[in-house]
């Protein structure tokens, strides 16, 4: 039986950067799976942040539910970047459920969940506000601050009957 | 490569090419209450269900098993609002939350929900599941909400409806996949 739930492609970084980039993204699936699995150098990276589609405007927005250990919170951000999933100086690990990412007649929404174990746990559903396939994954951070080696990142797809 | 079950069931590490496949997809045409899969195989050990629904302001998706439509469900929810955080349960009620209310305005702006149904078919338990979802709008009513839900019923499913509370917009799609245990 043909696979549905394939790997597209994965790295390991083997030097400290700013994120990666998944590009020449296959529009043969219907939801994309990204899992996160590193940690920040120096200080903590915060949020996972995408841009899709070289998009660098302001059509990306968050809603974000997160618990500390002593207390639970709800953010939005709006007109900004999307936050998905969570990146500490310690190890962390996020999944990030890019859905139905080749409709053309929809926004494009995403579902995160990420753990920090020295920090939070954190849940966010972002909107980006293009109808556009999307192609091209650029994986950074909130604070700008620079991936651990040997931090991962993987691309998945499934596809749907 | 086989991942664990647990990091498949979190919402999406990888799998084995033939351990999670696909069942079926519903896509509604516009106006439906509810969208139903039926005959469901028996052959898996985990049932998974990934939407992306277009909806009416006010709306929520909730789910049955089996066509039980008695007061044999209950659930808990944990949401998130953006400007706060709130939790509660509903018990003895008739089904089980999957997606919290809806109060967008835009009908382009998808909510979007990962729904574990485990164990289905072991005739020992009653049934659980697990829910991820929500919706942004890049305004103020963009949700997120995590929901827990149990059937009080030990029978194998094999039928599932899900049903919009108030009507599924045309395109909203329902993928059902199946995760076979070693």
């Amino acid at each position: 039986m043909a696979a549905t739930y394939e790997p597209i492609a994965t790295t390991t970084l083997l030097s400290t950067a700013l994120g990666y980039t998944f590009s020449s993204i296959p529009n043969t699936y219907t939801d994309l799976v990204l899992i996160v699995q590193g940690s920040t150098v120096v200080s903590a990276g915060d949020s996972i942040t995408l841009q899709f589609n070289d998009d660098t405007t302001s059509n990306y927005s968050t809603t974000g539910l997160y618990g500390t250990g002593s207390s639970a919170a709800s953010y939005r951000e709006s007109n900004t970047f999307t936050q998905t999933g969570r990146i500490s100086t310690t190890q962390s690990t996020s999944i990030i459920n890019i859905m139905n990412y080749t409709n053309g007649s929809t926004y494009k929404t995403v579902l995160a969940r990420g753990n920090a174990p020295d920090s939070l746990v954190i849940t966010q559903v972002s909107l980006w506000r293009k109808t556009e396939a999307i192609t091209k994954i650029k994986i950074a951070n909130q604070n700008n601050v620079v991936f651990s080696i040997g931090t991962t990142f993987t691309l998945y797809g499934i596809k749907a009957a | 490569m086989l991942n664990s079950l647990v990091s498949v069931l979190q919402g999406g590490a990888g799998a084995a090419a033939t351990a999670y496949e696909s069942i079926a997809t519903v896509t509604a045409s516009g106006g439906e209450t509810s969208l139903t899969f039926s005959s469901i195989p028996s052959t898996y050990t985990h049932l998974q269900l990934r939407f992306s629904a277009l909806e009416a302001a006010g709306n929520n998706i909730t789910m049955q098993f089996n066509n039980d439509n008695a007061n044999n469900y209950v659930y808990h929810y944990l949401v998130g609002t953006g400007s706060a955080a709130y939790a509660g349960s509903v018990t003895a009620t008739n089904k089980v939350v999957i997606e919290g209310q809806y109060n967008g305005t835009v009908g382009t702006y998808p909510n979007v929900g990962i729904v574990d149904i485990l164990d289905y078919t072991n005739t020992s338990k009653n049934k659980t599941v697990r829910s991820l979802s929500g919706g942004d709008n890049n305004s103020t009513t963009g949700e997120i909400s995590l929901n827990s839900g149990l059937w009080l019923n030990t029978a194998s499913i094999s039928t599932i409806k899900v049903l919009a509370s108030a009507s599924f917009d045309a395109g909203s799609s329902f993928a059902l996949y199946g995760i076979k245990g070693a």
